[in-house]
């Protein structure tokens, strides 16, 4: 190879012997660094001398007759097939690795496995633990969720296996914490999530958790006194743990505990959600000491029933150097548009997501505060801000075209006027997830064409209950030529209650290779030949809500099953005319089932499809009433 | 715009435009360095490139000449697959092999874009599929037995996306 360059007669053979050794180099380091699996079909091989390395003479030309046989997955090194990867989905992953043993491995890395947990149930403790046990597992147990379970010496066992390896811990209806006891000396994040009771008077012990760096607690977990208590242990100097995440819920007995606890891990809170039961004393004080001296405080969530004195309070003690990206005050009915313009002038820089959900008395007076954050802001939301209206929304987020904005949630916001939205939708340029459930008078087809027509990158669309819209508004019409087919990347869609949607749409229309989450729940004009359509064209739908629509069959679940090979959830609540048989079809072919929602159907006798689910497929939840 | 000369690896050499040569982050840094960028009669060697890869990689960075250069890193930028201009999708109806070479081209070559490209549409040829039809798509052998296959299921099974 060296030898053609240089015979080719160029004026510098030392500038391009150096250039061709720099090239070589490349490649070799490249070797190196990526462990090729196979390079037949590339002139260089890792190593030069070696004899199998294919020789640089005519013959290398006559490939037509290597690449003839059937091209093997190994072609490509591992970095390469690790770049395709981090294009798929975990789900796609969890595919992936059933293929073969290479792309298991692939599949084995830890960037991959460390985007989803384990679960551990009743069902499938015995097994995950004789796995581990066996052999060196793969399975990652960073992050494990302990799920339904009672305390157990099996449960103990296991915990004495991972528990060092556990970082993450979530239980859920699983007071099981005799047996975490002194097994994750690694933990960093605890979340207890509805697990209501203890089952012994020992309580939980969170000194042990030298790392601890965020606790989550749930409204509905433990009693108050538990809760307490946890709280206490938090305290400093006592424990000596820098919590930089707390979720809580605040109750009147603890007011004093969770500020002081606020206060004494104030410089390191990074995240802060406090759910408000019941409302706040009017002494704010001791809440200002603690919220000024949080200079890194990145996420407040503040949600519930908390009073606008101590709200405001709140809002001005934290230092305007906190760099605050995300604000949420999901329900709180005091908030005013004054205080909004105060927290949209000191964070304007920083601010990318706000959540004003519940914020009832925002109205049009609003405009000021969002336009100070529209260059800055990715996501708002202000579903059930009824008061506000479309004109003030235009010129609050959109007065000039917005690029920045990626997430617009408006459920209820049912006011808006259709020309508004509309104007909306033209201004808007990087759209990613869009709510718009009962505004009804805002989404006609004609919104749903610009909706298509400019929103092409959406990755999700909510218009449930919204009426106006038919069959036009989805498959385009001469005057508005643009069917919902465009939106190719759309994966999640919720045309819920659009009654007067027809087979044409699931036929015609939702052409969409991406779905995966679609809800066409009470669309009553749906019919068997429309659903079997829909398993064609829009093949990889893993989550399916069809409840309420009538005219669903045995037989349409059993084609729903058959072809949707990747679907995961499936609701049919409602649907009146099945029979026990689609539960023995959904047994039957759904693989990868995980959940089944089917309340009250008449004519399915409920005992005995439980009976049947326990015991063919007891790890599937199921929702049966 | 001066020309520089590229040999694949089938000692074919290829006139090019050093601008659209230079979409290469491979090729401009040997230019660069090397300070060949004058040189008419420079050769730049690209022993792991064949002809009709070379070929198409330019035809490609032809059309894509104009692009705006990359800037966002790539933790930061939306990983998505269906954003594939119809004169790309045209220009990958290829082969198996062919798309293969070109990833590995794209990624020896250091052409950002057309490395992306590339990926995305295996992405695509994975994305929403089951076990099975991934392994007809790339005539891949099941190597597990039915105990290991119900082994990696199970796995699966106990994993939730966290």
């Amino acid at each position: 190879m060296g030898n053609s360059l240089i015979t080719c007669g160029k004026p510098s053979h030392r500038r391009e012997r150096r250039f061709l050794e720099r090239l070589s180099n490349t490649y070799a380091q490249a070797h190196r660094k990526i462990e090729f699996r196979m390079m037949p079909l590339l002139g260089l091989s890792l190593n030069k001398g070696s004899t199998d390395s294919p020789p640089l003479s005519p013959e290398i030309k006559d490939r037509r007759a290597v690449r003839k046989k059937k091209v093997p997955i190994d072609m490509l090194p591992n970095e390469m097939w690790l770049e395709v990867m981090s294009y798929l989905t975990y789900n796609d992953l969890k595919q992936l690795r059933m293929v073969s043993w290479h792309c298991r491995d692939l599949v084995n890395r830890r960037k991959f496995m460390l985007q989803g947990k384990v679960i551990v149930t009743r069902h499938n403790l015995a097994a995950i633990r004789e796995h581990v046990e066996n052999a060196p597992s793969k399975l990652s147990f960073e992050r494990i969720e302990l799920r339904n379970l009672k305390q157990s010496p099996q449960l103990d066992g296991f915990l004495k296996l991972v528990g060092p390896e556990v970082r993450h811990l979530q239980v859920s209806h699983a007071p099981v914490f005799r047996n975490i006891n002194g097994k994750m000396p690694n933990l960093k994040v605890l979340t207890i999530a509805a697990t209501t009771v203890l089952d012994d008077n020992l309580g939980i012990n969170l000194k042990q958790f030298i790392n601890l760096e965020a606790f989550e607690c749930d409204g509905v977990s433990l009693d108050s006194a538990l809760k307490l208590s946890m709280l206490l242990q938090l305290r400093k100097p006592t424990n000596k743990v820098r919590l930089r995440h707390l979720q809580f819920e605040f109750t009147h007995d603890n007011e004093d505990v969770l500020v002081a606890v606020l206060r004494d891990h104030a410089k390191t809170l990074e995240y802060i959600d406090i759910f408000f039961s019941c409302s706040p004393s009017v002494e704010t004080l001791p809440w200002c000491l603690a919220f000024e001296a949080m200079s890194n405080l990145g996420v407040l969530k503040l949600s519930g029933n908390c009073h606008l004195l101590l709200l405001d309070s709140i809002l001005r003690a934290m230092p305007q150097e906190a760099p605050l990206r995300q604000l949420d005050l999901t329900g709180m009915l005091s908030l005013t548009n004054e205080l909004l313009l105060y927290v949209a002038s000191k964070w304007e820089f920083t601010l990318k997501s706000l959540d004003l959900m519940f914020c009832v008395q925002l109205n049009s007076a609003c405009i000021n505060a969002l336009r100070q954050l529209s260059g800055q802001l990715k996501c708002l939301t202000m579903a059930y801000c009824r008061e506000l209206t479309g004109v003030a929304l235009l010129k609050g987020i959109a007065s000039k075209p917005n690029y920045v904005i990626q997430e617009l949630h408006l459920e209820e916001v049912c006011f808006i006027d259709e020309e508004s939205l509309c104007e909306l939708l033209v201004r808007l340029y990087n759209l990613r997830r869009l709510s718009l459930d009962n505004c009804r008078q805002a989404v006609t087809d004609r919104t749903m064409s610009l909706i298509c027509k400019y929103q092409t990158g959406l990755r999700q669309l909510n218009i449930e209950y919204c009426i106006k819209i038919t069959d036009k508004g989805f498959l385009g019409c001469p005057d508005f030529p643009y069917p919902i087919s465009r939106l190719r990347g759309l994966r999640e869609l919720n045309i819920r209650g659009c009654k007067n949607l027809t087979d044409r749409v699931l036929k015609e229309a939702l052409v969409l290779p991406e779905l995966r989450i679609l809800s066409l729940g009470y669309c009553s004009l749906f019919y068997p030949e429309g659903f079997e359509a829909l398993t064609h064209n829009a093949p990889a739908i893993e989550t399916l809500c069809i409840a309420s629509c009538m005219k669903v069959e045995d037989d349409t679940v059993r084609h729903i099953m058959r072809n949707l090979k990747r679907l995961r959830s499936i609701n049919i609540s409602n649907c009146m005319r099945l029979t026990l048989q689609s539960i023995h079809h959904i047994l039957r072919h759904g693989h990868n089932m995980v959940e089944l929602i089917a309340c009250s159907i008449d004519g399915m006798d409920q005992e005995q499809a439980q009976r049947l689910i326990e015991k063919q497929r007891p790890q599937m939840k199921q929702v049966l009433l | 715009m001066p020309n520089i000369k590229l040999q694949s690896s089938d000692e074919e050499i290829f006139d090019t435009d050093i601008q659209i040569a230079k979409c290469s982050g491979t090729i401009k840094t040997m230019l660069e360095d090397c300070g060949m960028e004058d040189d008419e009669n420079a050769i730049v060697p690209l022993p792991n490139v064949n002809s009709t890869i070379l070929r198409k990689v330019l035809t490609w960075a032809h059309y894509h000449k104009d692009d705006p250069q990359p800037t966002e890193d790539d933790e930061s930028k939306e990983k998505r697959t269906d954003d594939i201009i119809s004169w790309d999708a045209d220009f990958l109806k290829v082969d198996q092999g062919t798309l293969f070479e070109l990833i590995l081209a794209a990624n020896y070559l250091d052409i950002k874009g057309l490395l992306e490209l590339t990926c995305k549409t295996v992405a695509n040829m994975i994305k929403g599929k089951t076990p099975e039809e991934i392994r007809k798509t790339f005539n891949i052998k099941k190597d597990f037995t039915p105990a290991e296959e119900e082994q990696v299921r199970k796995e699966n099974e106990w994993c939730e996306e966290k």
